[in-house]
């Protein structure tokens, strides 16, 4: 009942948003080539999409980012589970990644350059830096805290180390798993779109990132607003409807949340 | 004859602050098959870390732990635990996978249907087959450990060790509980050796007593309680043998010495 409210308000202000921006665009206060109407967005969304370029570029940063996160959440478990073994190793493990975490992903660009080149691969390695350090720091923290009795009984009825870590320690630290996970997408995600605008210029593998760059570069405004708006969109649908059908199915259901 | 389970001189101590804190003295008793024992001792003086020792949890100093004619030093399913906390379900999983997946573990040649029937026979055991699509969140503190007290029983442990798993609950849960838990006892005939600070509760489900002391713990005396069935406050065998526990644990002991004895400990 709440949330069916809290859903109806919240279309009403981004209906409310919409129409202020309407009104402003038609009012040519600014000039229409810096301030395009939305009917002219939309259309400018339309057109792209019937041309099929900008599906090509979603889908290829998408599928940029996921690799980089694939690989980089999958080292950030390794590397949590190794930094249990000993406090030691849990030292250096927490140093590095005080050292590391606050350094921005897009600050590493010209590093990356040098090291792999203007393509793909250095788009993967800011990728996975920005998803690497936020997942340990959070699966370190879900390891550290989890009730010494799961792993208690787990001893009790028989299990082995390895199913001690996968079938224990991973779905008891998991409200931590999922806000490393968050954390980590977001900042992946900003990362990709400014890298792709850095360069990103390599033909069929080009992004979003480079398609809203493009569009500048031809002065197409209402592009290059479809070009924010699709961007928009997705973050939009994997923050708020994609980790909430996660987190509904799992932490939610399990009564694991605070 | 050789015993069932055979404690001998069993020491137990922890570094705190640079010394030596001795947390069980000497502990020596036996037990037979199919015994209850309870564990009688005042709250901190050591019966959960006796029971821990026994469970395999805790490293001893010195002494034995002889299960059956083998000496025990770590955990195993051979001695289920059951603690005090009611969160000891794993909550990710249902009620009936709480008891399915160590029974997938433990018993790897079973049919998934096998495991089914299994499963839905001990939770009928405890009424709560109608559960068994639950989480552990949606269930009321008795009932997890009820399911607890199944699940372990279904590894069929030689030993059934219990530290205060009624504690947390109200005086009518418990009761109930400690009905079904002497009906379980009676229908699997399982050792089971119980820690508990409750005088009634170790009176109306033992078959045997070991009273504890404080700081460190030493055994004070070890009591055969057979008193029949059902064992009511009323009956003066009851009152006889709580007056005996309630002495040897010195609760009448006056306010001012225990509060000189907590000062001594702060100290």
């Amino acid at each position: 009942m709440v949330n069916k409210r809290l859903k109806l308000n919240r279309t009403i202000f981004i209906v409310m948003l919409l129409a202020i921006w309407e009104i402003t665009a038609h009012s040519h206060i600014f000039p229409e080539l810096l301030f395009p109407s939305l009917e002219s967005i939309l259309s400018a969304l339309i057109h792209e999409l019937e041309k099929g370029t900008i599906v090509l570029q979603t889908y290829n940063s998408i599928e940029m980012i996921l690799e980089g996160m694939i690989i980089g959440d999958i080292l950030a478990i390794i590397i949590s589970v190794w930094a249990m073994i000993s406090r030691r190793i849990n030292e250096y493990v927490t140093t590095l990644v005080s050292i590391m975490d606050p350094l921005p992903g897009i600050a590493l660009l010209p590093l990356a350059i040098l090291w792999f080149g203007t393509g793909r691969n250095s788009i993967i390695f800011i990728i996975i830096h920005s998803v690497l350090w936020p997942m340990i720091l959070n699966t370190v923290t879900g390891f550290k805290t989890i009730p010494k009795i799961y792993l208690e009984v787990g001893s009790n009825i028989g299990l082995k180390k390895i199913k001690i870590i996968t079938n224990i320690m991973i779905p008891s630290a998991l409200p931590s798993l999922l806000t490393g996970l968050q954390v980590g997408w977001s900042r992946a995600w900003r990362a990709l779109i400014s890298a792709e605008m850095i360069f990103g210029a390599t033909g069929k593998e080009s992004g979003l990132g480079w398609y809203i760059f493009e569009k500048r570069f031809m002065l197409d405004m209402p592009g290059v607003f479809a070009g924010l708006f699709i961007i928009v969109a997705i973050g939009f649908i994997v923050e708020t409807v994609l980790f909430e059908i996660i987190e509904e199915s799992t932490i939610k259901k399990w009564g694991m949340t605070n | 004859m050789e015993c069932f389970l055979e404690i001998k001189e069993l020491c137990k101590s922890f570094v705190s602050n640079g010394r030596y804190i001795t947390v069980l003295d000497k502990i020596s008793f036996n037990l037979h098959e199919n015994d209850f024992l309870c564990v009688l001792g005042p709250s901190g003086c050591g019966k959960s870390t006796l029971l821990r020792c026994i469970a395999g949890y805790e490293k001893i100093n010195s002494g034995k732990i002889i299960l059956e004619g083998n000496e025990l030093t770590k955990p195993g399913t051979d001695r289920m635990m059951v603690f005090q906390d009611f969160n000891q379900l794993f909550p990710w999983l249902t009620v009936e996978k709480n008891i399915d997946y160590p029974l997938k573990i433990n018993y790897p040649k079973l049919s998934k249907i096998q495991r089914k029937e299994l499963t839905s026979y001990y939770l009928e055991l405890v009424n709560l087959d109608n559960f068994k699509d639950f989480y552990p969140h949606q269930l009321s503190g008795g009932m997890k450990q009820r399911v607890v007290i199944v699940r372990a029983l279904s590894l069929h442990p030689k030993l059934l060790l219990m530290d205060e798993p009624f504690g947390s609950l109200d005086a009518l849960t418990r009761y109930k509980l400690q009905k079904e838990l002497l009906k379980i006892y009676e229908h699997t005939g399982v050792t089971i050796i119980f820690v508990t600070h409750n005088i009634d509760e170790a009176i109306i489900l033992s078959s045997k007593i070991v009273v504890l002391s404080q700081h460190p713990a030493k055994i004070i005396d070890i009591i055969t309680n057979d008193i029949e069935q059902p064992r009511l406050p009323g009956t003066p065998q009851y009152g006889e043998l709580w007056n005996r526990l309630n002495l040897l644990m010195g609760l009448d002991k006056s306010i001012e010495e225990s509060a000189a004895l907590t000062r001594e400990e702060v100290i």
